[in-house]
């Protein structure tokens, strides 16, 4: 992906309803390309809404949705796996550039090396989301989406995520939108937050966090430490 | 394929009551079963009995095919647009609730007594059961499933192949099951009525020479088909299909 910064995402969303209720008003965010931007706000606060309408699920919005070429990645809330499908095939349903090599690759980066034959609810829900990231990053996702995707498991399990989170983006940068109602799980992953503030949800504040290479020597040196 | 000895058990039971009834009441209206079978064997041989079988058969697969592909496809618009539910559904209580029999003497009165009104009588019979179950796989389809499928692209064959129809799939099972029992037993009314081969005509010859042991003959042999079908294609396919469970 090149990186001149007409490449990132732009988002703008005037006017969301449902039915006569405004569920969004004036949204505006941009995220530079490989940028890690995390939407933080209570539950139900339309962060969802917002994410459809970044994924192209929801059209009926005014406003805009700029984003870079290429192919988008998401991951959901619950991991959203076909169950009929092995590991490996709902790997390769998305059609992965690289095909059945690269779907080995991916697994093998997120640590389930030789499990593509498995069917999805033989696994544990940890290793579920392991492959509904490595679903997302095995179309090489110019824009990545992630709804909340560690939420409702136990804090190592989610931690352990998201260093598996870290090390996939140092090896294959993109831009993300990362929502979540937890402040430490976005300073600990973002390079910039917005707070998003709600009925109808708007940006109350932003904070941008510490380059990614400090957190990534950080969270380097809390490996060799643990 | 394991079998199952009780299974085993209580159909040997129901042969052993049949034969203690055929000796007790001694009478040419009431065959025992050594007798039936002879009449299977020997029907098998003069060919007679494969090819009016094999009429029925092929019947049955007409209309079968016919029926599921018409019903499969009304049941699926129903379930996913209200619209379409909205209008079809009066439309569906009356054909579930019209007996088969008006419709094969309509089909016959309207059509001819040919081949063509004789299948359309039996798939008509059908569609209405097969709709009304793959409406309700319709109706519980997986939105979240739907939207993965929209955000990584996968396009419409692809989700319908690998997205949609796994869903439907115990429907489309269970519509196939009832609709086999159905449609056997449609097919020989169809027959009796207005066709000059298969098991139908068959069973309504040997009724009016009152030759039970022909009509038990052919009954049999049916039955054994319809279980061949079960064990041998119906279960197999379910037990792949639904191995990921």
């Amino acid at each position: 992906m090149s990186s001149g910064a007409e490449d990132g995402l732009a988002v703008t969303v005037r006017d969301k309803r449902f039915g006569a209720r405004q569920v969004i008003a004036d949204l505006t965010f941009r995220a530079a390309p490989g940028e890690f931007v995390a939407l933080v706000g209570p539950s139900g606060c339309g962060k969802s809404t917002l994410l459809n309408i970044l994924a192209g699920l929801d059209p009926a919005f005014e406003g805009s949705v700029q984003a870079p070429p290429g192919r988008l990645g998401m991951v959901f809330q619950a991991p959203r796996l076909l169950p009929w499908r092995s590991v490996a095939d709902n790997l390769l349903l998305v059609d992965p550039p690289g095909g059945a090599a690269a779907v080995e690759d991916i697994l093998a980066a997120v640590g389930l090396a030789g499990r593509g034959a498995s069917w999805p609810n033989h696994l544990s829900l940890g290793m579920q989301r392991r492959v509904a990231v490595a679903r997302a990053f095995a179309v090489n996702p110019a824009v990545l989406l992630m709804d909340e995707p560690f939420v409702s498991l136990d804090a190592d399990l989610a931690g352990s995520l998201r260093d598996l989170l870290r090390a996939l983006l140092a090896q294959r940068p993109t831009t993300v939108v990362f929502v979540t109602h937890d402040v430490a799980e976005a300073r600990d992953l973002a390079d910039r937050i917005l707070y998003l503030a709600p009925s109808p949800t708007r940006v109350e504040r932003e904070e941008v966090i510490m380059n990614r290479s400090i957190k990534e020597k950080q969270a380097a040196a809390r490996t060799r430490s643990g | 394929m394991s079998v199952d000895l009780r299974r085993v058990g209580s159909l040997m039971l129901l042969l052993m009551l049949w034969q203690a009834v055929a000796i007790t009441a001694d009478s040419p209206l009431l065959p025992d079963p050594v007798a039936v079978v002879a009449r299977m064997v020997a029907d098998s041989v003069t060919g007679e009995l494969p090819y009016h079988l094999g009429a029925t058969l092929a019947r049955v697969a007409a209309s079968f095919v016919l029926a599921f592909a018409i019903g499969a496809a009304i049941g699926v618009m129903m379930g996913r647009y209200r619209a379409i539910d909205r209008v079809f559904d009066g439309w569906l209580i009356f054909f579930l609730n019209l007996p088969a029999l008006v419709t094969i003497i309509l089909a016959y009165v309207w059509l001819g007594l040919g081949e063509v009104a004789a299948i359309a009588a039996v798939a008509i019979n059908k569609i209405p059961n097969v709709a009304a179950t793959l409406r309700e796989g319709a109706r519980t389809l997986d939105g979240d499933l739907a939207a993965v499928a929209k955000v990584y692209g996968m396009g419409r064959w692809r989700t319908l192949r690998h997205v949609v129809a796994p869903q439907l799939v115990p429907f489309a099972l269970a519509a196939v099951r009832t609709g086999l029992a159905l449609i056997w037993k449609i097919v020989l009314v169809v027959e009796l009525l207005g066709r000059s081969n298969g098991v139908g005509f068959q069973i309504h010859m040997h009724f009016q020479m009152f030759d039970v042991t022909g009509l038990l003959a052919y009954a049999l042999a049916f039955i054994l088909v319809v279980q061949a079908i079960e064990l041998f294609i119906l279960g197999p396919v379910e037990a792949r299909l639904v191995q990921w469970r």
